[in-house]
């Protein structure tokens, strides 16, 4: 059994989801075309997620590097694609968010479907340890150093105690931004695993 | 001394009442209590669960006699420490009404059920939130329409106490009008439908304390909205001082229920229930044991008090053994309309109750007041043969003259900005229209070279028209130098660019919205499509242009204007991707007469200012009225050719049909009945009579819910307004040989 300790180091390793530019006109034509979208659908509070995102893409398995030209195409994205979008929509919307890493714990006989479709698309499952998986979410920034978690896949804002629907998360890392943030009454410190109630 | 308690509302389906609930949180509490549930028929199944020791199921509430019911009830809760909670709403009322201030009854005095009643809800002075807007349901047609058109075409129609049905055309809207009314027995009402969060507060009072409250967000939920899986929540504080202070001027008893939609922006009150809610055992799950409380404060027996379970509860559903005996169902051909089924017979009391309130005498209402010259040409036009539409130049030149008015206005504040309005012709080509807006400095608006062939005969030139639609080059290209083209499709837009440059001074493109679902325009919801416009935009030599046509008729006004806004910061953004300047929107039509007075034209000037501030290269703001101006200017006099009594009311055929009046199904038409005792026009007022077309279609109906004067006749004659749009311009020859 794989320890969450071990778990945490190889997640340490990497790094927030990013998509590239190949710094033509298509890759800034795809980007650009994602945020003006939004412009089109985004509610009045610039804070709430662009929920409209999962109703466009299904959750997948993507190759990564990832370029924009190609996620406009894309039917599906993976959590790490999903994270990346949203933060450069909110970038656009002039809303400060952060990649945030996280492991969660699954039942096995649910995480064996996930390996499946990855496995079926000839794509490296580098994301599962056994019952614990990598996630890649966004920190979305309001004043006062106030941040909340949204998960592009499940389009939902995390629960601070931990809850997702099948599964539960174990630890959660904030990259960049102010040193200490303030998560529904939680001091978070930024760039170090924060372990949810109970662990 | 053993506890008795008389749990009454035992229905358990999807949409259950809490009888069951409370009673499976009162033996929580209670564990030796005595449960007597009390139901009005075997059907509603929570009866045969086994919480209850005892189960009392009534007659139906058609066949209860209230005095005696009274007394059966007071016998009942007359053994020590017997107590009465109810789970049903009009039993509640009924009860509040026959027992004031019993010790053993607890429900809310019957003065505080009156300030908690639907649509008003005077409690509400009390909290930081309010209603959806509504609209009675007694209120005239011609009103219902232009709130149902105002809100997007998607209300809520609403029972006085329970039951609520959501309507998106005219014709269900009035079915369910008529149902809910008969079924409830009337004060029926129209709420705007909200999009948001569904939420719920749960309390519980003693005496206008407030002995505890929760708040619930649904997880899950029925197709019928209702909880089927909910988190419980301490509730906001703000919510929870303005409870504390609403109960205790109420001089609240018993358990209450408020049901909130939570949007981005507000919180909206949307019911108000005097008993606990169907969910209340998950509020014992979370410990809080809501009902226990109540008995507690009743009685003085303190309750056995657990800690929570679990934050979040769901419902399941499994079968046990029925207690009662249940008749087999017959195939049943049903001949009424109204077919709610409710077991315990909630609608059948409420009918009962409702029989004491008179009725408004349905009377004519006074004289129409017309000008001079309008009554002058209708008594003319009474006269040869019928049906026939009548112009009314006069409230086109008003109807003109006020959106001519404003946009020289507006045009005052941005020079720099040509503000014009091109009348849409297909509303209604009538060249005497066409010759007012043209003489009123209208341009006009084609969708066709038909349309444009009949434009310029009445003394438009090309310059003053815009093309837009899917065929508008059809049948063949009469003229070019157009003001304006607007493709409707991408290779649409390569056939004019093929054109040349004198086609039009602006040349741009409609977009779709992606939150509206049209056939029209570019999807910009397609990244394919969308970067071929980027691609063929740039090769657009004369002025660009963008335009969308979203009738706010169809989503609704304050949705059009978030729309609005929606687009032009996408156009804004559009402009620096294509490096394009955009010089010309051209925002549409589709307004009704009153919302483009009451809402479009008072709210111009920030529109143009908008777009201003986001646009800086603009030189052109366009619109495209139609129905606006043209609807209220023609009307249609009718003949009756026969008068009908039915058990009901009564029913005219009149000479007029949908054929003239095609739109009769979809938007009411005021009615005017012409007195020849006093040569004067009366507007007909609501009630229960109809007025049928001439042709042999079961929905040939003209009007429904009109009160018809007493002495009509054959030979009488009707006027019916607002004709002067789509009747007009769709009408067809069905019937005339």
């Amino acid at each position: 059994m794989t320890a969450l300790d071990e778990v945490l180091k190889i997640a340490e390793t990497y790094l927030p989801t990013e998509i590239f530019s190949h710094h033509d006109e298509e890759c800034e034509v795809a980007r650009k075309y994602l945020i003006a979208l939004d412009r089109l659908l985004m509610p009045d509070n610039p804070l709430e997620p662009p929920s409209w995102l999962r109703e466009k893409y299904r959750w997948g398995p993507v190759q990564h590097p990832m370029f924009w030209c190609q996620l406009i195409r894309a039917r599906e994205l993976d959590c790490g694609a999903f994270s990346a979008v949203v933060r450069e929509i909110y970038q656009s919307r002039g809303v400060v968010a952060l990649p945030v890493q996280a492991i969660l714990e699954y039942p096995l006989h649910v995480i064996q479907h996930w390996k499946e479709m990855w496995r079926k698309k000839g794509i490296s499952i580098n994301w599962i340890w056994e019952k614990y998986v990598y996630h890649e979410i966004v920190g979305v920034i309001s004043k006062d150093n106030k941040i909340k978690i949204y998960d592009p896949v499940e389009n939902v804002w995390i629960n601070p105690l931990g809850y997702v629907e099948r599964g539960r998360l174990v630890a959660l890392r904030i990259i960049g931004g102010p040193s200490r943030l303030y998560w529904e009454g939680r001091h978070i410190i930024t760039n170090r695993w924060y372990f949810v109630k109970g662990h | 001394m053993s506890l008795r308690i008389y749990v009454s509302g035992l229905h358990s389906d999807p949409n259950p009442s809490p009888g069951l609930g409370v009673a499976r949180a009162l033996r929580h509490g209670y564990p030796s209590v005595k449960l007597v549930g009390v139901d009005y028929s075997p059907r509603s199944s929570g009866a045969s669960d086994e919480i209850f020791d005892e189960v009392i199921i009534m007659n139906s509430w058609e066949e209860v006699d209230l005095e005696t019911y009274r007394h059966q009830i007071e016998q009942w809760i007359s053994e020590a420490e017997s107590y009465w909670i109810s789970g049903l709403d009009v039993e509640t009322w009924w009860l509040a009404s026959v027992f004031p201030n019993s010790e053993r009854v607890l429900v809310p005095p019957f003065s505080a059920l009156e300030q908690i009643k639907k649509p008003k809800f005077t409690a509400l002075k009390y909290f930081p939130f309010s209603t959806p807007p509504y609209i009675e349901a007694m209120k005239s047609d011609d009103d219902i329409y232009e709130f149902f058109a105002a809100h997007g075409y998607d209300v809520w129609v609403k029972g006085p106490y329970y039951e609520a049905k959501r309507v998106r055309n005219w014709w269900d809207l009035k079915r369910e009008i008529h149902v809910l009314s008969e079924v409830w027995g009337g004060e029926v009402y129209i709420q705007a439908h909200v999009e948001g969060r569904e939420e719920t507060l749960a309390y519980v009072a003693y005496r206008g304390e407030l002995l505890d409250a929760v708040y619930l967000t649904k997880l899950i939920t029925t197709r019928e909205g209702k909880t089927w899986g909910g988190r419980i929540y301490e509730p906001p504080e703000e919510v929870l001082e303005a409870l504390r202070r609403a109960v205790k001027q109420l001089g609240w008893t018993g358990g209450g229920e408020m049901e909130f939609i939570r949007t981005s922006e507000s919180l909206y009150l949307i019911d108000w229930n005097p008993r606990f809610p169907a969910w209340i055992y998950g509020a014992v799950i979370a410990g809080r044991n809501l009902p226990a409380y109540l008995i507690e404060a009743a009685s003085g027996v303190p309750h056995v008090k657990t800690p929570g379970i679990a934050r979040d509860f769901v419902r399941i559903i499994y079968e046990v053994p029925s207690k009662f005996y249940i008749n087999e169902p017959l195939v049943i051909k049903s001949i009424r309309e109204a077919s709610y089924k409710h077991p315990s017979g909630m609608p059948a009391l409420s009918r009962r109750l409702k029989r004491t309130t008179p009725q408004a005498p349905q009377i004519l209402s006074g004289v129409f007041p017309l000008d001079n010259d309008t009554a002058r040409e209708l008594r003319e036009k009474i006269e040869g043969e019928t049906p026939k539409y009548v112009f009314l130049k006069s409230i086109l030149e008003n109807q003109i003259n006020k959106l001519v008015s404003t946009l020289h206005a507006v045009a005052g504040e941005f020079p720099w900005i040509n503000i014009r309005a091109a009348y849409s012709i297909k509303t209604n080509p009538d060249g005497r229209v066409l010759e007012i807006a043209r003489h009123k400095g209208l341009m006009a608006e084609a969708i066709s070279q038909l349309e444009v062939r009949k434009a310029t005969k009445y003394g438009f030139k090309c310059g003053d028209i815009i093309l837009n639609g899917p065929g508008k080059f059809w049948p063949r290209l009469i003229c070019s130098g157009f003001h304006a083209v607007f493709a409707d499709s991408l290779s649409e837009l390569r056939r004019i660019l093929n054109r040349g440059e004198d086609l039009a001074e602006v040349v741009g493109v409609r977009i779709q919205h992606p939150l509206v679902k049209q056939r029209f325009g570019v999807a910009v919801n397609s990244f394919e499509e969308t970067v071929n416009m980027f691609t063929l935009v740039k090769s657009i030599n004369v002025k660009f242009g963008v335009h969308f046509h979203i009738p706010s008729s169809i989503i609704g006004v304050s949705k059009w204007f978030e729309i609005y806004k929606s687009i032009i910061k996408y156009i804004k953004l559009l402009e620096s991707v294509i490096g394009k300047k955009i010089s010309a929107v051209d925002i549409g039509g589709g307004w009704t007469p009153k919302s483009f007075d009451s809402a479009f034209l008072p709210r111009l000037v920030e529109l143009v200012s908008y777009a201003s501030r986001n646009l800086p290269s603009l030189e052109e703001f366009l619109m495209e009225p139609g129905k606006a101006l043209v609807e209220p200017s023609f009307w249609l006099i009718t003949r009756v050719l026969d008068v009908r009594t039915r058990s009901w009311g009564r029913e005219v055929v009149v000479d007029a049909s949908v054929a003239e009046m095609p739109s009769a199904p979809l938007k009411p038409h005021p009615v005017l009945y012409y007195d020849e005792d006093t040569s004067e026009f009366y507007m007909l007022r609501k009630g229960e009579d109809r007025i049928l077309g001439r042709l042999c279609m079961e929905d040939d109906i003209l009007a429904f819910d009109i009160k018809l004067p007493e002495k009509v006749k054959e030979g009488d004659i009707f006027v019916f307004l607002n004709v002067g749009a789509y009747d007009m311009s769709m009408s067809y020859k069905f019937g005339r040989g």
